[in-house]
C-alpha cells in the first residue's frame, strides 16, 4: 500500500454563537484569539485552535466508531479507553521505543497512525497536523490564502470586520446547593450570580486546513469517517451550552481532489477485517500499570 | 456504512459562504459616517431630552444608555434606532416635529438599507462613551459661541 500526502480543507460555519474560549478575566469569558497581521498592525482574531478541533472532530469521533467497531465498549480498562479517546499519558519511566509494537499498531490501527498516542512507556507520532480554524473576516485575508486550496482565487470584495462579528453575552446562574444548606427558620438566598461572555456570532465562518503526510489511504478514510460522525460541537462550556458548527470539507491527494467515499469504505472494511488483530494489539500495547511504573514515571 | 455527506466542499460552495459575509457598507460608508451620524444623533437626544420629565444632571448618562439600548433593540433599521433614543430621553413630540437636526438626521437614515443600519447600530454599540463624549464636546462649543 503506497503512501501519499493528504490534505484536508475545511469550512465550517457556526450555527450557534461560539464560545470557545481562551480563559476568563473575573467572571468573563474570553475568545480564544490569534494573532494576524493586516495593514501593518496585530489583530486578534477569534480562532479555533488546531488542538481543540483534532480532539473534537478527529479523536473523539474517531474512537466511538473503533470502540463500537470493535465491540470494546464495557470491556477497556481506565488506561486503554483513555488511549483511545485522548491519546492516553505516559504511566512509565523511560523511553523503550519498542518499534515492532509500533509498526504493527500502525498497520492496525489507521486512528492511531493519523493522531498518534502514548503507549505506558513510548510516545507514538501522528501523522495529522491539525491547521487552526481562521476565521474568515477582513483582516485574517493572508492568513486564509496560506490554507485554501492553491488554485481557488481570494474574494475580492472586503469581508466584514472580526470586531463586527464579536458579541458580548451575560448569563445568570442559581446556585442548587444553597436550598441544601438551609438551616431550620432560614430563608432561601435566591440572588442570581452574574456571568458572561464574548461570543461569536452564527454564521460566522472558518477555513482549517489538514494535512496528513505519507499516509495510506485508510488513513484518510479514517479522517473522512470521523469527521463525518463529529456532531459539530467544540468549545463552550455546559452552563452557555453554545458551540455548533457545520462543516464542509473537500480532501485532496498529492494536490489532486479525490472523493471520500472509497476511503471511507476501505477505512470501514479494514477495521472489520483486522478486528481481532487489533483488539490483540490494544490489549498487549496498553497494559495496566503498576504502581512501581506509576510512581518512577511521576520522579 | 457511513456516508460521505460532508464531502461536498467546492470552490462555489466557499465563495457561497463568504459572499454572506462581504462588508457591503465598506464600499458606501466609513467609520468617519457612522460617527458622524451617531454624534448628531446624541446632539438630537440633548436637545430634546426632556428636562420637565427627567433630572437634567442624567442628561449625558441617559443619552448613553438611550443610545446603548436603543442599537441593540433595533439594530436592523436606523429610524426605529433614532425613535427609540428619543423614546428614552421621553422627547416632546412637538418640540421632536420642529427640531431641523432630527429632520435632517431622519433624512440620512430613512436613505440607508438594512446592512447600513446594522453596522451604524454596531458601531453605536461599540463606541457609546466615545460619541457621548464627542458628542457633549460639540454640544459646549455651541452653547458657548451662542452665549
Amino acid at each position: 500500500m503506497s503512501n501519499s500526502n493528504y490534505q484536508l480543507f475545511v469550512v465550517h460555519r457556526a450555527v450557534s454563537p461560539i464560545t470557545h474560549m481562551e480563559g476568563t478575566t473575573g467572571n468573563v469569558a474570553v475568545l480564544m484569539r490569534q494573532g494576524v497581521l493586516y495593514e501593518g498592525s496585530i489583530h486578534r482574531v477569534p480562532c479555533l485552535t488546531g488542538n481543540a478541533m483534532r480532539n473534537r472532530m478527529l479523536r473523539e469521533p474517531g474512537s466511538h466508531l473503533l470502540k463500537t467497531r470493535l465491540g470494546l465498549y464495557g470491556h477497556l480498562s481506565a488506561h486503554q479507553d483513555r488511549f483511545l479517546s485522548s491519546g492516553q499519558e505516559r504511566s512509565e519511566k523511560g523511553n523503550s521505543v519498542d518499534v515492532g509494537l509500533k509498526r504493527r499498531g500502525y498497520e492496525l490501527m489507521p486512528h492511531m497512525r493519523l493522531l498518534g498516542g502514548t503507549l505506558p512507556s513510548q510516545v507514538i507520532e501522528g501523522r495529522a497536523q491539525v491547521g487552526f480554524g481562521v476565521l474568515c473576516c477582513r483582516e485574517s485575508r493572508t492568513a486564509r490564502a496560506a490554507i485554501i486550496p492553491h488554485d481557488w482565487p481570494m474574494e475580492e470584495s472586503d469581508l466584514l470586520s472580526y470586531q463586527s462579528m464579536i458579541e458580548f453575552r451575560q448569563y445568570t446562574r442559581k446556585s442548587d446547593d444553597v436550598d441544601t444548606h438551609l438551616r431550620d427558620g432560614e430563608v432561601p438566598d435566591h440572588s442570581m450570580m452574574i456571568f458572561g461572555g464574548y461570543t461569536l456570532v452564527s454564521g460566522s465562518v472558518f477555513v482549517q486546513r489538514i494535512d496528513m503526510r505519507g499516509c495510506r489511504d485508510i488513513d484518510a478514510g479514517a479522517a473522512c469517517a470521523a469527521i463525518e460522525l463529529w456532531d459539530g460541537t467544540v468549545g463552550g462550556q455546559k452552563s452557555r451550552g453554545h458551540g455548533h458548527l457545520h462543516c464542509e470539507y473537500q480532501l485532496l491527494c498529492d494536490g489532486a481532489t479525490v472523493e471520500a467515499a472509497p476511503l471511507i469504505d476501505a477505512y470501514e472494511k479494514h477495521v472489520e477485517d483486522h478486528k481481532q488483530a487489533a483488539i490483540d494489539w490494544l490489549y498487549e500495547a496498553v497494559r495496566e500499570p503498576t504502581p512501581q511504573g506509576l510512581a518512577s514515571a511521576k520522579n | 456504512m457511513i456516508e460521505a455527506k460532508r464531502n461536498t466542499l467546492t470552490m462555489a460552495t466557499y465563495r457561497r459562504e463568504l459572499a454572506g459575509l462581504v462588508d457591503e457598507a465598506t464600499a458606501a460608508s466609513s467609520s468617519d459616517v457612522y460617527e458622524v451620524q451617531a454624534i448628531d444623533l446624541a446632539l438630537c437626544m440633548a436637545e430634546l431630552f426632556n428636562r420637565d420629565k427627567l433630572q437634567a444632571v442624567t442628561l449625558w448618562s441617559r443619552i448613553a444608555t438611550g443610545l446603548e439600548h436603543s442599537a441593540k433593540e433595533n439594530s436592523a433599521n436606523a429610524l426605529t434606532l433614532v425613535n427609540g433614543c428619543l423614546l428614552h430621553v421621553q422627547a416632546d413630540a412637538t418640540r421632536a416635529a420642529c427640531n431641523d437636526r432630527l429632520g435632517g438626521l431622519l433624512h440620512v437614515a430613512s436613505e440607508q438599507s438594512e446592512l447600513w443600519a446594522r453596522q451604524w447600530s454596531r458601531w453605536i454599540s461599540g463606541h457609546i462613551y466615545i460619541i457621548v463624549a464627542k458628542a457633549r464636546a460639540q454640544w459646549r462649543e455651541r452653547n458657548q459661541s451662542d452665549e
